[in-house]
């Protein structure tokens, strides 16, 4: 990493940890804290299509099943919320792992159907498993996490434990992708095959991918329900799924920053649009349409774009990110044009 | 209307000005408007009901303000509504905006998953809630201020099954509903009402979110022999979808539903399929009050269709009114004096017919049984919950 | 449960009938993935807002944009006028959503797909509103009698429909310079050219027909769905389910699966439990999944990569 992009991040993270010093509408900080968590859903589908080639349209069952294992662990055995976040971590892993495992044959279109049923399947146990989840109704009274005598209990506090979560979960994508494990991925995205015959164990890592995606939609499950303190299953949908997708492509999709930028430009967008009254998410629409059309390389690749045109001297290399869209066979699945 | 009209113009325009040139003696000449909160789900696949939803509280938002009489110190209302969505999240993101903008009661959407999504930061807030939410639920939540202005799910699943059982003669109950939260919900309380007395449903099916095709449900409750049948469904197409079904596979017991399948929008979609069938209703058309008369007459002047009364627009209005009558009567907007009115409302007139507030915020304790006879609703009979 | 021959064959046939419906939708699918690579998830709006066109012109009264309007046109004239509309349409969405994005891949495709359906979703509220509305079906009653079984007209005519449109697809790829050209371009776009083809032609006549046949759909299932705004949702999942279970790319695949779709869900509806129908239906396609990677009738085109 550039001393000048270290700057870039640490300048970054300090503005956002002084945000709620300067923000006191609780309106904006709930977004903010919605954003944050939908990131790390991102980040964490980001690991698995962006870095590995590998789709989905479960995200949201994945986040779903975080939630639940949260809320039953801390309404039904009356765990403290800190265990039970790992619980749902590890619950939504494993569940990456019974998903991911069998899916490895599958790629591409038949993947994202793979996906998408899963899903489905998903919110219905959510929704019929009444002994458990109590059905359509949801869970109430989920309690709010504590640190020592600290109750995060306002939407403020609670900013920071998500900002934490983000960069925890940004540190731990970017170590992935920068290490032997991320070069695998990526290589795998690239080609699998080729991949295999310079001795790269695909099934392994392919794997592994699918984990950690559980692993990230499970801690962002965990703190949605502790930040809302109610879920119910309708959340939990294909169409939530099919929204964290587009936060990701939009984003950048092999960029952890991506990740980021996308999931907050989309839940902030609409809400910059709420004064359009009935016709705001139309225009939200059309809104995902140009940008696709138009940012390549989504917004990361959009804002270095800017950078290198504006600071002309700093090496491309350092300061773009990869971005996927743009090349057929980066999105390294079927259906791609003809190399 | 256009001398209003003038009044608002120069009301505002009197605000802008004081605002612009930092003049707030100004500004406090002109009556400052009485801000209620809204949030309808106005986009999403629940867009039905937040539309009825805007059009009540936009209705009665505009009577009120031509008849300076009806409102407290000349104080204009004005709604300020903000659009919850389908989900939890953007609910609760709506909420809290709508509490950013000085609102001194809020109208809730009618989801009671929302509404329960919701309570957390209501319970911080000592507003009144008004709620069209049916769930039993929705009263218990903790929000102390949280008033109903329509029937529960208990009083109206009560209403059904006694009618079903004693009325029908039935001996052989099913259930159908849809595996939403007030589907769900209405039919546990069936269930419920049906154990108070010995029964157990013959069948009790569970259609999942958009399901276009009803043979296997409605074959099951055929062949479980059963001899009446309950229906809990809020989607108007899909009740249309069924009645149409269960004709054509000559499934031939009466029907008795949820207030849904007899408002308006829900008799006009299924049209003759839903005649003959009984639904528990908290609004019956020409047997209310003048209230309610003039409230039919003047939804249609301004939009061209008739209201459904109780499921959608008509538990708004009321709302609306009924908060501008105790502003009225209290000479103030100040939220806790008018928590404590509300709570002691007995008897008072609204569409949906006289609301008393019972210890949880209840305000409608009875229903009655209408028959869709031929496209229009008729009383059969009135039931207390 | 005890098994009721007669309620067997009422199951199969509303199942047949559902999963024709799945079929039909599920051409277009198949359709624009052999053309272009790319899965439209704008295709349940090309049912649904077809419709709301039709009912427009069909009804004596209906709202648009608040303002009642009255055209009540004949039938025919309405089902020709939608046709036309659609040609438009189908023309715009391949300049809009497809076009500039042809050379990156297929995720971004994807994206821009449910770009559409959320924009056409939303601006069909903002013009008809929520209210659902009635379709009126070309027939007088509802159902007929055969023997103890209860047949939809509408269902017959829907299976008839998607029968003649199969014929007519295989005709049009067999037999026609254009449906080979179609192909050629679906296979390899680059040899495609270089023999003389205009694929940019042959990719908007593929939207097009798309289009079409979505309308052909809607116009066909809106009288039993009634019209709104979700009404192509789940329809086209499940016609997306249908075509890749089939083999993607595949027709008789896509009919089959279709067809295999409505009558597991309605057959698991009433044997193991119709709150989890969905589930069975994805289980089953699931498992066809990871037996048969490729689905039951294999690729016609090779998996492109």
């Amino acid at each position: 990493m550039g001393g000048r992009r270290a700057l870039w991040i640490a300048g970054i993270i300090g503005v956002a940890a002084l945000l709620p010093v300067f923000v006191h509408s609780d309106y904006v900080l709930t977004l903010l804290d919605l954003a944050g968590i939908y990131a790390i859903a991102v980040m964490g589908l980001g690991i698995l299509l962006g870095f590995t080639g590998q789709m989905s349209l479960a995200q949201a069952a994945f986040l779903g099943i975080g939630a639940y294992t949260s809320a039953w662990f801390t309404t039904h055995l009356g765990w403290p919320v800190w265990p039970a976040m790992a619980a749902a971590i590890v619950m939504s892993a494993l569940v990456g792992l019974a998903v991911g495992y069998p899916c490895l044959r599958l790629s591409g279109h038949y993947l994202a159907l793979a996906t998408i049923g899963f899903g489905i399947i998903a919110q219905l146990v959510l929704i019929n498993w009444k002994a458990v989840t109590n059905g359509s109704d949801g869970i109430t009274g989920i309690p709010p996490p504590q640190i020592g005598p600290w109750v995060l209990d306002t939407y403020g506090k609670y900013y920071y434990l998500v900002l934490a979560a983000v960069l925890l979960c940004a540190y731990i994508a970017w170590r992935i992708k920068t290490t032997r494990v991320g070069r695998a991925l990526h290589a795998i995205r690239e080609n699998e095959i080729a991949a295999r015959a310079t001795g790269i164990d695909a099934t392994r890592y392919k794997i592994i991918a699918f984990v950690l995606a559980g692993a990230y939609a499970g801690l962002a499950g965990s703190l949605l329900a502790h930040d809302i303190k109610f879920i119910s299953p309708d959340s939990y949908s294909f169409d939530q799924s099919v929204v964290f997708l587009v936060m990701l492509i939009l984003g950048g999709s092999s960029s952890i920053s991506g990740a980021i930028i996308g999931a907050l430009l989309l839940t902030m967008l609409p809400e910059v649009l709420r004064p359009l009254k009935s016709s705001y998410i139309m225009v939200y629409g059309a809104a995902v349409i140009a940008m696709i059309v138009f940012m390549p390389q989504g917004l990361v690749g959009l804002f270095s774009a800017l950078r290198t045109r504006f600071e002309p001297r700093t090496p491309p290399r350092a300061s773009a990110p990869a971005g996927l869209s743009n090349t057929p066979s980066a999105a390294g699945a079927p259906g791609a044009e003809p190399a | 209307m256009k001398l209003d009209r003038k009044n608002f113009l120069a009301t505002t325009g009197a605000a802008a000005a004081g605002a612009a040139f930092g003049f707030p003696a100004i500004v406090g000449a002109a009556p400052e408007p009485i801000r209620i909160g809204t949030i309808p789900c106005l986009t999403g696949s629940n867009a039905l009901l937040g539309q009825q939803e805007h059009e009540g509280a936009a209705l009665a938002v505009e009577e009120i303000n031509a008849r300076p009489d009806k409102v407290y110190g000349g104080r204009p209302f004005e709604i300020v509504e903000e659009d919850a969505t389908n989900d939890n999240q953007s609910a609760v993101a709506a909420l809290n905006k709508l509490l950013g903008e000085n609102v001194v009661a809020v109208i809730c959407p009618v989801l009671s998953t929302q509404v329960q999504a919701m309570a957390p930061v209501m319970k911080t807030h000592e507003i009144p809630w008004m709620t069209g939410g049916t769930a039993v639920k929705n009263t218990q939540l903790g929000v102390g201020s949280m008033f109903r202005l329509r029937a529960s799910d208990g009083i109206t699943a009560a209403g059904m099954t006694n009618f079903a059982v004693k009325d029908k003669k039935g001996k052989k109950v099913a259930i159908l509903h849809a595996s939403d939260a007030f589907g769900t919900g209405g039919a546990d309380q069936i269930v419920q009402n049906l154990d108070k007395m010995g029964m157990k449903p013959v069948a009790n099916e569970q259609y999942p979110k958009d399901a276009k095709d009803f043979t296997a449900e409605i074959l099951k409750i055929k062949q479980s022999g059963a001899d009446v049948l309950l229906m809990y469904i809020q989607n108007p197409s899909d009740t249309a979808i069924i009645l149409k079904q269960i004709r054509s596979l000559g499934l031939n017991v009466p029907v008795v539903g949820s207030p849904s399948l007899a408002n308006q929008t829900a008799m006009e979609v299924a049209g003759k399929d839903a005649y003959g069938t009984f639904a528990a209703v908290d609004f019956i058309v020409g047997f209310n009050s003048n209230v309610a008369t003039h409230f039919l007459t003047s939804f249609f002047r301004k939009y061209h269709h008739l209201p459904d009364v109780g499921t959608g627009s008509g538990w708004v209005y009321d709302s609306v009114y009924m908060l501008a009558d105790t502003y009225k009567r209290q000479k103030s907007t100040d939220p806790k004096q008018t928590i404590a009115a509300l709570k002691g409302i007995k008897k008072w007139d609204g569409v949906l017919g006289t609301f008393s507030a019972d210890a949880e915020g209840n305000m409608v304790h009875s229903v009655s049984i209408g028959q869709n006879q031929d496209g229009k609703l008729h009383l059969v009979k009135k039931v207390s919950g | 449960m005890h098994v009721d021959p007669v309620a067997n064959m009422q199951l199969l046939v509303s199942g047949l009938a559902i999963g024709s419906i799945y079929a039909l939708v599920a051409l277009g699918f198949v359709l624009i993935y052999n053309a272009v690579g790319v899965v439209n998830f704008a295709q349940g709006e090309f049912v649904m807002f077809p419709s709301y066109i039709a009912v427009t012109f069909l009804l004596p009264a209906t709202a648009v944009f608040g303002t009642i309007v009255h055209w009540q046109l004949p039938v025919l004239i309405v089902y020709a006028l939608v046709l036309v509309l659609m040609v438009g349409f189908g023309l715009l969405f391949n300049r809009i959503a497809y076009h500039p994005l042809r050379d990156r891949g297929w995720l971004p495709v994807v994206i821009s797909t449910i770009g559409v359906s959320i924009f056409l979703r939303n601006a069909a509220q903002i013009t008809w509103g929520s209210q659902p509305i009635v379709m009126p079906s070309l027939f007088t009653v509802d159902t007929i009698a055969a023997g103890p079984l209860h047949i939809r007209p509408q269902d017959l005519l829907i299976i008839g429909v998607t029968a003649l449109l199969i014929a007519f697809q295989y005709f049009l790829f067999e037999r026609t310079t254009l449906g080979k050209q179609m192909r050629a371009t679906a296979q390899d776009r680059t040899t495609a050219r270089l023999i003389g083809i205009r694929v940019g032609r042959i990719v908007s006549i593929t939207f097009v027909y798309s289009a079409l046949l979505g309308t052909i759909s809607g116009l066909l299932v809106a009288p039993l769905f009634t019209v709104t705004k979700e009404m192509g949702g789940l329809i086209a999942l499940k016609a997306f389910a249908a075509s890749i279970v089939g083999g993607f790319g595949s027709i008789p695949g896509a009919i089959v699966g279709g067809l295999a779709i409505g009558v597991i869900e309605t057959f698991g509806g009433f044997y193991v439990s119709s709150s989890y129908v969905d589930a069975i239906a994805f289980i089953i396609l699931i498992g066809v999944l990871l037996f048969k990677p490729s689905g039951l009738f294999g690729e016609r085109v090779t998996e492109k990569a």
